[in-house]
Formats: C-alpha cells, sequence, structure tokens
C-alpha cells in the first residue's frame, strides 16, 4: 500500500507540474482575457504526464482541489473527489457494546428464578370473554 | 393459554440463539440498556418489544413498511367502524379509549415472531428463537381465541371441529398467508375489505367446486344467492353488550355471556367480489352506551352499521343441519335473522340485514 502510495504520488507530482506549466503558459497567452473552457480544462491526457495506471488513493495529503485537478486525467469517474468525501473521524468508530451481562443473566434459570418478579395484577378485572 | 412464570418470560432457553443472526446483533441493538452494567442497572432504558421499524426494519424494510399499515399493526378495523358510528367530535374520547382498552391489542413483529402478545402477558415463546412462522397457539389464537379457535378446535361444546382442523390438521397459515398478515396483499379498511382472503374456491383448495360438479345442491341459483358458509358452517358465537370503563386508572371491560346461534342474513358487504344474497350474520359485542364512561353519545351514529355482521364461521363440514334437507332451510325461519332475534334499539341498524321473508318451503326431501 506504501509503494502504491509512493509511486502514484511521484507520477501525480509530475502531472501536477506539467499541468501547472501548462495552465501558466496559458493564461499568459490569455493576457488577462476571461478563462475558457480551453484555458482551464484540459479535454485530453498529456502524453508526457504518463498517466498512473492506477487511480490515486484519495487521501487527504495529496487531495487536489476542485480548481487544480485536471480530472479529466486523472480523477477516474468512479473515484469520489476527496473532499467530498469527509476522511472518517473518530464519531465514525463503532461503540463497543458489551451485553455479556444480558447474556449471563438471561441464560441462567437459576438467576433468573431468584430476581424475576411478576408485575403486579390490575385490581379490577374485565368480566366475560374478551 | 397456560400461564408463563415471569422468569420464563425473559428466559434464553436455547443459547444456540446467542450465535444465531439475530442473536449476533446483540441484546443492545435492539432492545436498548446500559452497556456493561451489572443487573438491574442494565435495565435502565431496555424496551422489551422493540420497534418493529427501528429493530427490524433495516434488515426486513419491504415487510415492516407493508406491516405498518396492515390491520394487525394499526388496528384499521376499529378505526373504520368507530369513525363511521361516531362523529368528529367524539374521536378525541374515543381515541383515549381505544389507547386505554384497544390498544395493547396491535402486534408488533416480535409479538408473533418472538414472543407471545404482550396483552396476554408477553413472555418469549420459544426462548428468543425467531419463528418465520409464530406458533399458532400462542399468538394467532392466542388473540383470535374465544370465537375463531373455539370454533376451529371444536371447542363449542356440541360443535364439531372445522374439517380443516379434525381432518386437515391444516394451521392457521395454511390458509391465511404472510402477506395476508402483513398487509402486503393490500391496502384493506377492514378484514372483509375487498376479495374474499382467502377464498374457497382458490386453485390450491377447492377450484372444481362449482354449479353442475355433481353435488346436488351446488346449483347457479345456490353459488350466486348464498355464501359457502351458508351451507358449510354451523353454530358458532355471538356477542352482546361489550362495556369499557375504568376503576382507580385501570381500564376493564364487562360483556354478557355469548350466545351460540345461526343466523343467515342479508349480505351487508354485497358486492362484485362478495355478491351472495345471503351470508351468516355474527352479532358483535358493540352498543350504543358501549363508550359511554368516556362521553356522552360517542356513538350518535350507531346505526350506520349493523350490529349483525358479516361472518365467516370457521367450524366448515361437508355435511350440516342445512344440507341435510331443502326444508332444512326453506320455510325454517328459525335459520334466519328476522326482526323478532334483533334487539329494539338495534332494528334500526339492521334493517338492511334483516330477513323479511324466509325461502317458502319446498316440501320435499333433498
Amino acid at each position: 500500500m506504501t509503494t502504491i502510495r509512493t509511486k502514484s504520488s511521484t507520477a501525480l507530482w509530475r502531472a501536477l507540474v506539467l499541468v501547472g506549466a501548462l495552465i501558466l503558459l496559458l493564461s499568459i497567452a490569455a493576457c488577462g482575457a476571461e478563462p475558457t473552457d480551453v484555458a482551464v480544462a484540459p479535454t485530453e491526457p498529456q502524453a508526457a504526464t504518463s498517466a498512473p495506471t492506477e487511480p490515486p488513493a484519495p487521501t487527504d495529503t495529496v487531495a487536489p482541489t476542485d480548481t487544480v485537478a485536471p480530472t479529466d486525467t486523472v480523477a477516474p469517474t468512479d473515484t469520489p473527489l476527496p473532499t467530498d468525501t469527509p476522511a472518517p473521524t473518530d464519531t465514525a468508530t463503532p461503540e463497543v457494546v458489551d451485553d455479556s451481562a444480558c447474556v449471563t443473566c438471561h441464560t441462567s434459570q437459576e438467576t433468573l428464578q431468584a430476581l424475576a418478579t411478576e408485575e403486579e395484577a390490575p385490581e379490577v378485572e374485565s368480566e366475560g370473554e374478551g | 393459554m397456560p400461564p408463563v412464570e415471569a422468569w420464563e418470560k425473559v428466559f434464553i432457553s436455547n443459547e444456540e440463539f446467542i450465535g444465531s443472526i439475530h442473536g449476533q446483533l446483540g441484546c443492545i441493538t435492539c432492545h436498548g440498556g446500559v452497556s456493561g452494567a451489572q443487573g438491574m442497572e442494565a435495565h435502565e432504558g431496555v424496551v422489551t418489544d422493540p420497534d418493529s421499524v427501528e429493530a427490524c426494519g433495516p434488515c426486513h424494510a419491504e415487510t415492516v413498511e407493508a406491516d405498518q399499515d396492515s390491520l394487525h399493526s394499526d388496528l384499521g378495523g376499529y378505526w373504520a367502524v368507530l369513525t363511521a358510528r361516531s362523529s368528529a367530535d367524539a374521536m378525541p374520547q374515543l381515541e383515549e379509549m381505544m389507547d386505554n382498552h384497544c390498544a395493547t391489542c396491535h402486534t408488533s413483529c416480535g409479538q408473533c415472531h418472538v414472543s407471545r402478545p404482550t396483552n396476554l402477558g408477553g413472555g418469549l415463546a420459544s426462548g428468543h428463537e425467531f419463528k418465520a412462522i409464530p406458533p399458532m397457539n400462542l399468538t394467532c389464537t392466542g388473540c383470535h381465541g374465544s370465537r375463531i379457535e373455539m370454533e376451529y378446535k371444536g371447542r363449542n361444546e356440541g360443535v364439531r371441529a372445522d374439517v380443516h382442523w379434525i381432518k386437515g390438521g391444516m394451521p392457521c397459515f395454511d390458509c391465511h398467508s404472510a402477506d395476508e398478515m402483513h398487509g402486503a396483499a393490500g391496502d384493506f379498511e377492514s378484514r372483509y375489505d375487498g376479495a374474499p382472503m382467502p377464498s374457497c374456491q382458490d386453485a390450491d383448495c377447492h377450484p372444481d367446486v362449482a354449479p353442475g360438479d355433481g353435488v346436488a345442491n351446488h346449483t347457479e341459483f345456490h353459488f350466486e344467492a348464498l355464501s359457502c358458509q351458508v351451507c358449510h358452517s354451523t353454530t358458532y358465537k355471538n356477542c352482546y353488550s361489550c362495556h369499557v370503563a375504568q376503576e382507580n386508572g385501570v381500564p376493564f371491560f364487562q360483556i354478557e355471556p355469548s350466545v351460540m346461534d345461526f343466523k343467515i342474513g342479508r349480505n351487508p358487504l354485497q358486492s362484485e367480489e362478495r355478491p351472495w344474497t345471503y351470508v351468516p350474520l355474527r352479532h358483535v359485542p358493540v352498543d350504543p352506551e358501549s363508550f359511554a364512561y368516556y362521553g356522552e353519545d360517542l356513538l350518535s351514529n350507531f346505526d350506520a352499521l349493523p350490529t349483525w355482521k358479516y361472518a365467516t364461521p370457521h367450524n366448515i363440514q361437508r355435511n350440516t343441519p342445512q344440507t341435510e334437507t331443502c326444508d332444512a332451510c326453506h320455510g325454517n325461519a328459525e335459520l334466519f335473522l328476522t326482526a323478532d332475534d334483533v334487539l329494539p334499539e338495534e332494528l334500526e341498524a339492521n334493517q338492511d340485514v334483516i330477513v323479511e321473508e324466509p325461502p317458502p318451503p319446498m316440501g320435499g326431501g333433498n
């Protein structure tokens, strides 16, 4: 997992540098004009980027932002962007429930016979068939 | 039902349950309580009968969703008749009455599949084992006992058991499907809403019974005029004058002794699906003053429905007193619900089901 992440990170880093340079060049060429789709979103993968064969693991440390990520070239469509998927937090950790006392008691006939009590019957009883 | 001691109600006698798919969910997941606590402290917040939606819904979503509208869950049949017999002004008092006297009769998933019904004292039915098919004698007839079970098993003195039981050995669910029980067979206002379910002539039952099938009385006319039970059921229980009240905050009811009888009347639910002119009628325990404890004139529209109701007695026989001869029915006013059989204060309510003139005698044998 560490190896994959390292290779992926290196490849991603290269891709980001190249894409950044491309954006810089295009921005200079545009010379202050409104950004266009052509300027922002590379539509085809750049051969020089040597796109990773596996999608990079979406982690907080390498998370590309929406403004930088060339989604068409890097992010696989099936992989949600890290920004949309909050990292697991402590609250998601399942609470350990200890019901051993329940089982111990409720499987012991002796214990239940010693402890269980009948609820008080109502003072008024109905008359006739229900 | 045999009584159960307090300890036995909560005793997990079959420890294999702990390792079962339901047991592995853990006690607290369904019942609440305090994790890690010992003794009675562990019971804080415990729910003995877990909510069907919360406990069962996550895995059995389709069934639980349908069941929310089933008559077993929402007591829709009760509300249908209370609404018909009363007015909007009376509903708050009637709702209070229902909460006090009737609401405990509704079922949850657990009250059929795990335990005995709460209104009968509750308690695990089989050591917390989840029964896909509930135990008939603890659940079905636990609630439907005084009329249905007594008829079906022949426990009314002098009346034979239903042939489906005594000869067929058929438990309730052989006829009453899970879809019917879970409200998945349709959205019904009462148990006789829609087509008969089950129907005697269902494919797996008696599909060949029809006019011309060789049985002398299976004529075209009889099939149009009579429900199957008119000829093939016999004496059943009728109830009168139920009154509810409270004493020191404890709800109770009082009802007159039941009366064994068999009365053929006009079909109050005649429809394309139940086309018969005549059906057996059973007197239900309602009375104009049944709920007087909760307010005056709560059933201000009492006459909107008959007190002799469409019935399907569960004591089916091939041969009954009615099938002995033609004149067992024809000309026999005793078998038919006439004005003389109806209490004076209920005459108006039953106008549509009273038989004015029983069929004339045939003057012959079968």
